[in-house]
């Protein structure tokens, strides 16, 4: 019988973990709505987790098979999706001011909305993949210093000004959004001395955010495997900062609602 | 002694939230300035391509106005988000009346650009340069409605920055249509 690859079983665990929570957030949001209570961070990252959770599968399905399909999904939802709709997530929370979380939101799904015919209408060049293949080394040319193409990746050259256009936006953005929006929180609450859980779980989105775009660092810890347990990693630490983050914003909501009630026992006595 | 000041004209000052209906059929001066102009510019697009030819030849004339709507539009979205910026982070005001009608101006021009587009695709089997020049276009024409649900729908006021973020997405995406659209 022949052995599973380490990378592979981390990228099944991965996937069930992914998918887990993303039914955990989103339950936990659906609850939300049913109370009356708003929460779009939490719809916006279990979409964020929902595209990690189509990222890792397409992830899976490229490894034995050449699809396509999976490809674009792979490329459009872990490539493009993910940093910025779990960015989006940690925004509402932040930005509370005015319509800004609102209007970046219009604008993700304007953008998410482009680039999901686009991706789907490339031609990609499937002789490029084998069976096994890291799908991040083999999805593009690679150069070397002088630009001559050295290898050969499944994007055509081409794409670089269509869909790839706007990978570096998309994770910038995303970054800023996620590992801005940890930072921010985490000396505005330290300074107060507030809400200890939720800079503690932004933080943790952050690294969690962060940890699979590390994955060429960790390969270079010794083992190709670590960037997928990096990739499990990030997933676990973002749902354990969602669900501190949450607890950390319902516990405010309630002291609130506690605060307005008092006045009014007050005045009934 | 009664105070012998006359009261100036009263500037007309739009009451924060909801000015008006936000989808109430109706044009003033300013948005009714701005539907002439683009009319006219149709117009003289049209007139431009005809005589240019030298005869009424439809798909030459929808090409033309086509390419010249485009150019039309970027620069009144530029225009739009120029006045959004000031409105909105200057004056700090909320969207007003005539400000809203000229977005729904906007969003029809880009309407009539993207109807065009079909025609001389499926009409006359024209194809643009890029395909995600559709992509594009497509987004062009979607790109306000997202802001102006934003805008009709806020309880925050003033809600000036959904048309700053949706005139300035909507130039990114009229430059990247302009660049793969034109062969």
């Amino acid at each position: 019988m022949t052995e599973l690859p380490v990378s592979l079983i981390v990228s099944i665990i991965g996937t069930a973990v992914t998918g887990t929570f993303t039914f955990l957030v989103f339950r936990r949001w659906l609850e939300k709505r049913r109370e009356d209570k708003k929460a779009p961070h939490l719809l916006a990252w279990s979409i964020g987790l929902l595209m990690f959770f189509f990222g890792l599968l397409s992830q899976v399905v490229l490894y034995f098979t050449w699809s396509p399909f999976f490809f674009s999904l792979w490329y459009w939802s872990g490539g493009l999706m993910v940093a910025a709709w779990l960015g989006q997530g940690t925004l509402y929370l932040l930005a509370r001011k005015g319509n800004i979380a609102r209007n970046v939101q219009m604008v993700l799904i304007l953008v998410s909305l482009m680039t999901l015919p686009m991706t789907f209408m490339t031609q990609f060049r499937p002789e490029n993949w084998h069976p096994g293949a890291d799908m991040t080394e083999i999805y593009r040319d690679t150069t070397d210093v002088d630009g001559n193409v050295t290898t050969a990746g499944i994007f055509p050259a081409s794409s670089r000004g269509t869909v790839r256009f706007f990978s570096p936006i998309m994770n910038i953005w995303g970054t800023i959004t996620l590992v801005g929006g940890a930072i921010y929180s985490a000396v505005l609450f330290r300074r107060k001395q507030i809400m200890r859980d939720r800079m503690i779980g932004n933080l943790l989105i952050a690294a969690g955010g962060l940890f699979p775009a590390f994955g060429g660092a960790l390969i270079r810890l010794g083992d190709p495997s670590f960037k997928y347990f990096g990739e499990m990693a990030g997933a676990v630490l973002i749902f354990i900062g969602f669900m501190l983050a949450s607890r950390a914003v319902d516990e405010v909501r309630e002291s609130a609602q506690q605060r307005k009630v008092r006045p009014a026992e007050a005045a009934g006595d | 002694m009664e105070s012998s000041e006359q009261p100036s004209t009263p500037r007309r000052i739009y009451k924060q939230g909801e000015p008006e209906h936000p989808f109430e059929v109706k044009v003033t001066l300013i948005d009714g300035i701005l539907l002439a102009a683009t009319l006219i510019f149709l117009a003289i697009a049209a007139i431009d391509a005809i005589q240019r030819t030298g005869e009424f030849n439809v798909y030459l004339v929808t090409r033309a106005m086509h390419y010249q709507i485009s150019r039309y539009s970027l620069v009144v979205a530029l225009v739009m988000a120029v006045i959004a910026v000031f409105l909105g982070i200057i004056r700090k005001d909320d969207v007003t009346p005539w400000f809203r009608r000229g977005a729904y101006i906007v969003v029809g021009s880009l309407l009539l650009q993207a109807l065009l587009g079909i025609v001389l695709m499926f009409g006359f089997g024209a194809q643009p340069y890029q395909p995600e020049h559709l992509v594009y276009g497509i987004a062009a024409a979607a790109c306000l409605p997202f802001f102006v649900f934003v805008e009709t729908t806020a309880k925050k006021r003033p809600a000036m920055g959904s048309y700053i973020w949706g005139f300035i997405l909507l130039m990114g995406i009229i430059v990247r249509a302009i660049g793969t659209g034109a062969a």
